[in-house]
């Protein structure tokens, strides 16, 4: 449970734990779901529709198609799920869906591609209710402030990586289509640039 | 394996509890400034209520917004395809809670085409020009099925849309 008036304080070991726990449960969910389970396929529809939603943001495509876009991958699961073979393998072949779903888009030229580094500007600026909670919000502001120093694809590994749970990262970046040998490194530079970044801010302290 | 599974340290891929934390503030910063719209979750579940399992998607390829809000009789037009079929719908508020949605198939045929709301379902058959109409239904979350008219009855024949908020 978050406490009110000490969320600014970061707490690394509940984020590991907490990380496991979401993956045991999505495993099983996604078990369930392969099973038939409706209720199963409901829970991991709200289990993992903001990493999807991640996902498709995260290639710069606007509010509207991006929700087309998750849904319609969840639609192509509900048709394909005897074809998937094992729990394990349900997340990445979801990234990988929503990632081929995104691109189909951009193809299509349905939409302009704002850079990730755009969508996050835009998101922090569309709407004033939440900016004004991220102002209030300084850590926020900091991190936002050195994101945006950070290359495009490392801004847009790092927010899908943030969604994800740690058992999930290779699965992640097979379904970006980035060789698993690589993002452990990519992964590891991106983190590393980040820190130090941070670490130079005046107004940021790792607790 | 290692073996070892201190949580403090780091993983297999190097990234330690500062990284988790910091991973942890990004997945905040995002939550709190983009997060998936609230009713994204109910449509998406509703979508999946779906009967036909073994459906086909038809994806939303367009959407135009009619210019005028009032008294615009030209409505709201979506489209949905995928290689094989088209379907064209046009929206027209009839009542505050009640729409008019005019259909075309393409290629036209005389498919089955199915609008499931969240109370139920309506049913009808499209001419062979492909058209179809809903003279009225409720306005809320709507998911058309299409079955294909085919020689086969076993073929696995249904096309669905996702929900859309009509």
């Amino acid at each position: 449970m978050t406490v009110p008036g000490q969320a600014a304080a970061p707490d690394p070991p509940a984020g590991a734990s907490r990380r496991d726990e979401r993956q045991e449960r999505v495993l099983r969910l996604s078990d369930g779901a392969l099973h038939g389970r409706r209720e199963d396929l409901d829970e991991l529809v709200t289990e993992l529709t903001p990493l999807l939603w991640r996902v498709v943001r995260s290639f710069g495509l606007d509010s509207a198609s991006a929700e087309d876009v998750v849904q319609t991958t969840w639609l192509i699961l509900l048709t394909h799920l005897d074809q998937i073979r094992n729990s394990e393998a349900l997340v990445g072949w979801l990234v990988t869906v929503t990632r081929r779903e995104s691109l189909r888009l951009i193809g299509a030229g349905r939409r302009e591609r704002p850079t990730a580094d755009e969508t996050l500007d835009d998101v922090l600026v569309e709407g004033s209710a939440l900016d004004e909670r991220l102002i209030a919000n300084e850590r926020h502001t900091v991190l936002r402030r050195v994101l945006r120093q950070l290359p495009e694809r490392c801004v847009q590994l790092l927010q899908i990586v943030a969604f994800s749970d740690r058992p999930n990262y290779a699965a992640i970046a097979a379904a970006l289509e980035m060789p698993v040998g690589s993002i452990g490194p990519t992964r590891g530079r991106c983190l590393e640039k980040l820190r130090a970044l941070l670490l130079a801010q005046p107004d940021w302290s790792l607790a | 394996m290692n073996g070892s599974n201190d949580s403090a340290g780091p993983d297999a891929q190097g990234v330690d509890d500062v990284d988790l934390g910091i991973l942890d503030e990004i997945e905040g910063l995002y939550t709190a400034a983009d997060p998936p719209p609230a009713d994204l979750v109910e449509r998406v579940r509703f979508a999946l209520a779906l009967e036909e399992v073994n459906a086909e998607v038809l994806r939303l390829q367009e959407e135009i917004a009619p210019v005028a809000a009032r008294g615009d009789e030209s409505g709201r037009i979506i489209t949905f395809s995928n290689a094989s079929l088209s379907v064209m719908i046009r929206v027209v508020e009839v009542t505050d809670d009640t729409v008019r949605v005019d259909g075309w198939l393409a290629p036209p045929a005389a498919h089955r085409v199915t609008a499931r709301l969240e109370q139920g379902r309506l049913e009808v058959t499209a001419d062979d020009q492909g058209r179809f109409v809903f003279e009225q239904m409720p306005s809320g979350m709507t998911q058309f099925i299409v079955r294909i008219a085919d020689q086969r009855p076993d073929a696995g024949n249904a096309l669905a849309t996702q929900a859309v908020v009509l």
